[in-house]
């Protein structure tokens, strides 16, 4: 072993992470080579120096003391009593994070907010005039809208905490907590936009993104005395929401959210 | 204990996985904040990791490995992500001066510069090389525990410590008295 065979191996050697017989070889180098044993001693220093240095820049660093309670209180949020039809947690979670030797995958499905770009106030006026109700679906158009909404609520539920916040930040609310509002009204409804043309009093505004409404369909519920209207689109994806108490306060959001696109 | 309290976590106790938080809180932190340099930054990835933990728990096995690596593994990949989207910038090598500090005992304010320096050295690594130094020499687990956190070869572990220690030993000079240059043992850096 030459002194460049020594070199190479000299920071897993310090690690103590080379195998013994090449150890055996290389400590017969280091008894009979004085450079090679500065510089290990060079080396063992500056990893002492790395070691030290990292630990004394965080030695007192410490998480906010609300740290705790601010993730208590979103994993309290989650945990709320749900409905039967919802599933159970097991069923919602997002895919899980690999061990060693298993399958990673972390975060889910794709979301495209461009798609929640729509205007709130364009979906107040499509649904201020709304003073009936027209009925889709075979037999049982309550089942069918729940049917939509649990679907939608599942992937939801599929995001990614940062795709949560942002459509959080987008619709004003919760889309899981809207959905389940949805699924636990006593007048959830499905409606076309056919549907809304007609029960509008006032013209319907086209899309500003260019999404064609009529691909849409529209969960009606009330709530808190409210009109509420969310539509949802064919990926199940809810692209607004409207509510007839205060309809301006549904704000846009045209770029992609950040982080965990796959 | 951790087993027990993961149990019992795992069982939805909400109690038991609070003592866990606050058993790993600053180990996930720490780790966070020397990667990404950067204290909100840190309470972020701090509020994501155990957001993933207790949504993940349930598919942890201990028999497959050990908490702490698996808890790293989910620390080191949203640090990762993270820098990724942020497009942090890594350092040419000419940005800074060199900062030799051969022969002397360090003081307390040395000590305070030794923090600053080995941050400003950090920064000049890509994100592999500064996740292997921070998990090598910081959290001081072995090439074969950094391999399953970083999914890579203990070979590529080992190339990845050398390729760091060579440009933090630029950055940094020689450390402590008849240090002598860098002689070029390491391989090339990589770049993330």
């Amino acid at each position: 072993m030459n002194c460049e065979d020594v070199h190479a191996l000299l920071v897993a050697y310090h690690d103590g992470e080379i195998a013994p017989s090449e150890r055996n070889l290389l400590e017969a180098h280091l008894v009979r080579c004085a450079g090679c044993r500065d510089e290990l001693a060079a080396l063992s220093a500056l990893q002492s120096h790395i070691s030290r240095s990292l630990h004394q820049r965080v030695a007192h660093a410490a998480p906010s003391p609300h740290a705790w309670s601010q993730l208590r209180a979103r994993l309290a949020g989650e945990a709320r009593p749900r409905p039967w039809w919802l599933g159970t947690k097991a069923e919602r979670l997002a895919p899980g994070v690999r061990q060693p030797g298993g399958s990673t995958r972390i975060g889910g499905v794709p979301m495209n907010l461009t798609r929640l770009a729509l205007s709130g106030l364009a979906v107040a006026v499509l649904v201020a005039g709304v003073v009936a109700v027209t009925t889709i679906g075979s037999g049982n158009s309550t089942a069918y809208a729940k049917e939509i909404a649990q679907k939608s609520y599942q992937l939801v539920s599929s995001w990614t905490p940062e795709q949560q916040r942002a459509a959080q930040q987008t619709f004003g609310i919760d889309p899981r907590t809207l959905l389940e509002e949805a699924l636990t009204a006593n007048d959830l409804k499905v409606l076309t936009y056919d549907d809304l043309v007609r029960q509008s009093a006032d013209a319907v505004p086209p899309a500003p993104d260019g999404t064609d409404l009529r691909n849409l369909t529209f969960l009606q519920f009330t709530q808190d005395g409210a009109t509420v209207v969310v539509g949802i689109d064919q990926t199940n994806l809810p692209v607004f929401v409207g509510r007839s108490d205060r309809w301006s306060a549904i704000p846009h959001r045209a770029s992609q959210p950040a982080g965990n696109q796959k | 204990v951790d087993l027990v309290l993961i149990r019992r976590s795992q069982a939805g106790d909400e109690e038991a996985f609070g003592a866990l938080f606050h058993e790993y809180k600053n180990l996930v932190y720490r780790t966070a904040y020397l990667m990404l340099d950067d204290a909100a930054e840190a309470e972020d990835v701090l509020q994501e990791v155990f957001y993933q933990v207790h949504r993940s728990l349930s598919t942890f096995d201990p028999t497959r490995g050990a908490f702490t690596t698996w808890l790293h593994r989910i620390t080191v990949n949203h640090c990762l992500n993270r820098r990724r989207r942020l497009r942090l910038p890594v350092l040419s090598l000419e940005r800074l001066p060199y900062l030799p500090r051969a022969g002397h005992v360090p003081s307390p304010e040395d000590r305070l510069a030794d923090e600053e320096v080995i941050g400003q050295a950090l920064r000049h690594l890509s994100d592999k090389l500064r996740a292997t130094v921070v998990l090598r020499y910081y959290r001081d687990l072995s090439y074969d525990e950094i391999a399953q956190i970083l999914d890579i070869p203990v070979g590529t572990v080992k190339s990845r410590v050398d390729a760091a220690l060579t440009v933090l030993r630029r950055r940094l000079g020689p450390v402590g008295a008849g240090a002598p240059e860098p002689k070029g043992i390491a391989p090339k850096e990589e770049r993330s």
